[in-house]
């Protein structure tokens, strides 16, 4: 049975406020609509702790909190351990990839990316919408 | 250990001119890019490379949500047009967001690049304040530590802070990195509660 996009609660974190507005744009495409948005790591883990989110989109550079730092809090706090968590980010290494995975991270984009890859990663994530 | 064979004076002086000139290259530089302004007149005041770094990034970002505010104002109005319609301008609209990811990449190489040359900058003051020219003596280094051997996998106690590069000259595309990411085998005592 597909998801119904619009009942999925997102969280979309990064310092960039217009790359922060090209993905909630392009999630609206989608159909999703309940997003809320941080543009660092220390207030989306505060809005994390306090709601449930189904999925968290992160960046990986950002100050003082980086992605990574907020997927290890995420992944250690029993409250959201389990909600997926996307990184989306130019950090293209394969030590980048390793240690994401290593921490928990559920899928890994890399900018620039289209549409169609966001569809794709949140499909897996999420399942069919 | 000293790196430098104690020989002639001149060849300290020849150092010490090779790296003045270096220097003058940098601040020749960094004076080139405080004067590439915008008729903006609140950018005139600015004469650091960090303060040029800060009006690239608003420059890039006002003119990014400009965009963007047109693609969003077309988007939203196609849901009153025709389905053709609809079809070709949402298309399009997808095509400048995706676009527009360009001021973040942008900004995160403008970034590597200031970051970069103030640290050679940092390090060629470290290396003109060890030379006297009164007194040229040899400048003693530590040893380098040899670096882990390619291969060598030693991420447990890395240092967060040397992952955090930013977008790559040549970086592997989404393809390549799914191959690496569904095809990693990471011991299950590793992962942190991943679904």
């Amino acid at each position: 049975m597909a998801v119904d996009p619009s009942k999925i609660r997102i969280i979309c974190i990064d310092d960039y406020k217009t790359m922060l507005r090209i993905i909630i744009n392009l999630l609206r495409q989608l159909g999703f609509s309940e997003i809320d948005e941080a543009t660092d790591g220390v207030t989306a883990y505060e809005k994390i702790q306090e709601k449930n989110y189904d999925l968290i989109i992160s960046d990986w550079n950002m100050e003082p909190m980086s992605g990574l730092e907020l997927l290890k809090k995420v992944r250690a706090n029993p409250h959201c351990a389990k909600v997926p968590f996307i990184m989306v980010t130019a950090e293209s290494k394969p030590e980048n990839v390793i240690i994401a995975k290593q921490a928990g991270v559920t899928n890994y984009i890399v900018k620039p990316f289209n549409l169609s890859t966001l569809k794709n990663k949140l499909t897996a994530v999420l399942g069919e919408f | 250990m000293a790196i430098f064979q104690e020989s002639s004076i001149e060849q300290y002086q020849k150092l010490i001119d090779e790296i003045g000139i270096l220097r003058s290259i940098i601040d020749a530089t960094k004076s080139e890019v405080a004067h590439m302004h915008t008729n903006n007149p609140n950018t005139s005041h600015i004469t650091s490379a960090q303060d040029e770094l800060d009006a690239i990034l608003e420059c890039t970002a006002d003119a990014t949500n400009n965009i963007l505010e047109s693609a969003e104002a077309l988007f939203n109005y196609s849901e009153r047009c025709s389905d053709d319609q609809k079809s070709f301008l949402q298309e399009h609209c997808t095509r400048i967001f995706e676009a527009c990811t360009f001021q973040d990449l942008t900004g995160q190489r403008v970034t590597k690049i200031v970051r970069t040359l103030q640290m050679v900058e940092e390090a060629f003051v470290r290396i003109l304040s060890g030379f006297s020219q009164d007194d040229v003596v040899p400048v003693h280094m530590e040893k380098i530590e040899t670096p882990p051997q390619v291969g060598e996998l030693v991420f447990d106690n890395m240092d967060e802070r040397s992952l955090m590069n930013g977008p790559q000259i040549k970086a592997p595309d989404q393809d390549a990195i799914d191959n690496l990411f569904e095809n990693l085998i990471i011991p299950t005592a590793k992962i942190k509660n991943s679904t």
